[in-house]
């Protein structure tokens, strides 16, 4: 069972227990924000690197963590603007040509060695690749993570009323996606 | 469980085809699912707000990923401290080799429990009150600043060109027209002894005064600051 967080943060902030507090938090939450990045990048060596990245941060910025949200929200906050940067420079560096990210992130997709193109769980993931970014980021965190709108405001600092309209949006281009592929 | 029934009547309200495909979607659970989902029931049990499982997913990770995860983001960020203070060592070395062989321990200390304590600002020290100038004063003082510098303006000015309105009208006399209206005589008179036309003119000028009409002791007030003039008057006389 994973401690508290409130007692994980207590540790992180002691110089003795900082380095165990840390890897707990890591435990606790590498899968899931593992996940989340993957859908984001699809390359495993991408999310791999996104995901040491962005820890790398939180370590740097936890002692300044305000517990006035929940650990989680802040974390996958942090995850979220992670993978929307390595995107950006992506396009900046031109490995992937500019405008045309889905089509580099379908690549990545059909590149995966456990690729099956009958199976509807990676034309799911191809649809969802077909979403502008921050549209991509609502649908994941709703449809695969289940959260609340209340947290994924928290973490995407957007309204509620604007998730719900972005979800509405991103599930009907999927389910047309699907009808025609 | 109520917020994924509200998320499964929502997608099937948005698009009955997705909730459809996704309740039948034969997904695999992924290696150590299980043991993840009861951690998850284990937090919830204990009160703590746990996050819900994820859906299945297509995607794979290398074997022992996540045991390993852990101990590689903790060596890259010593690796990433380490060179930090390496290139800090490596910079003063370059520029300061004797600098660079000093021991950096900190020579200075602390009372005790000073860092515990906090920093107590002593009541007598509590921070300064704000007073706000208010309109009048400040109008008084835009007052003042104008006066000032017109002052120093109407200075200046006189400084650079304090030559009187009279002065200018007499420098700008027509000497030729004034001459045309002295007479012949005048004029050959001032040839033959300009100094004597000059002090006769000088002594028409003069105010006469009266000496019978001072006092005696305005007499002698005038020969006591006027020392000089009187031995003047007696060596001339002589």
């Amino acid at each position: 069972m994973h401690p508290d967080d409130k007692e994980l943060l207590r540790g992180f902030r002691q110089a003795a227990t900082k380095e165990r507090a840390f890897t707990s938090i890591l435990k606790k939450y590498q899968e899931k924000l593992y996940w989340h990045v993957r859908r984001m990048v699809v390359d495993h060596d991408d999310a791999n690197d996104v995901l040491q990245n962005m820890f790398i941060k939180v370590w740097n910025g936890l002692e300044n963590f305000r517990e006035d949200s929940q650990l989680y929200t802040w974390l996958y906050r942090v995850a979220t603007n992670e993978c929307l940067s390595f995107l950006e420079q992506q396009k900046k560096r031109g490995t992937i040509p500019l405008g045309d990210v889905e089509e580099g992130l379908s690549n990545s997709i059909k590149a995966d060695a456990n690729f099956d193109a009958s199976r509807l769980e990676w034309k799911l993931q191809l649809a969802i690749q077909q979403l502008p970014e921050k549209q991509r980021v609502v649908f994941n965190l709703r449809y695969y993570d289940e959260l609340p709108y209340q947290d994924m405001s928290r973490i995407l600092d957007t309204s509620e009323g604007a998730l719900k309209a972005s979800y509405h949006h991103a599930a009907k281009k999927i389910e047309e996606f699907l009808k025609n592929h | 469980m109520e917020q994924r029934q509200q998320i499964i009547d929502e997608l099937q309200e948005i698009s009955p085809f997705l909730a459809e495909t996704r309740v039948s979607s034969p997904y695999q659970a992924p290696p150590g699912y299980f043991d993840s989902l009861a951690v998850a029931v284990l937090n919830r049990v204990t009160g703590e707000p746990a996050l819900p499982m994820p859906q299945a997913h297509a995607y794979s990770v290398p074997r022992d990923y996540f045991e390993g995860l852990p101990g590689s983001i903790l060596a890259k960020i010593h690796r990433l401290q380490e060179n930090s203070s390496d290139a800090i060592r490596t910079e003063l070395e370059e520029i300061a080799p004797t600098l660079s062989q000093v021991s950096r321990e900190n020579v200075y200390t602390v009372p005790p429990g000073y860092f515990e304590r906090g920093i107590a600002i002593p009541p007598g020290e509590q921070k300064a009150k704000v007073v706000r100038m208010n309109f009048a004063k400040r109008w008084t003082q835009y007052v003042a600043a104008a006066v000032i510098t017109g002052i120093l303006v109407t200075g200046a000015f006189l400084y650079t060109d304090n030559r009187s309105p009279v002065l200018n009208q007499q420098s700008q006399v027509d000497m030729p027209s004034e001459l045309n209206k002295l007479s012949e005589t005048e004029l050959v008179k001032y040839l033959e002894n300009p100094e004597q036309t000059i002090a006769t003119s000088m002594a028409a000028n003069e105010t006469p005064v009266d000496v019978k009409k001072l006092s005696d002791e305005e007499l002698d007030q005038y020969l006591k600051e006027n020392a000089d003039a009187d031995l003047f008057i007696a060596t001339s006389n002589n």
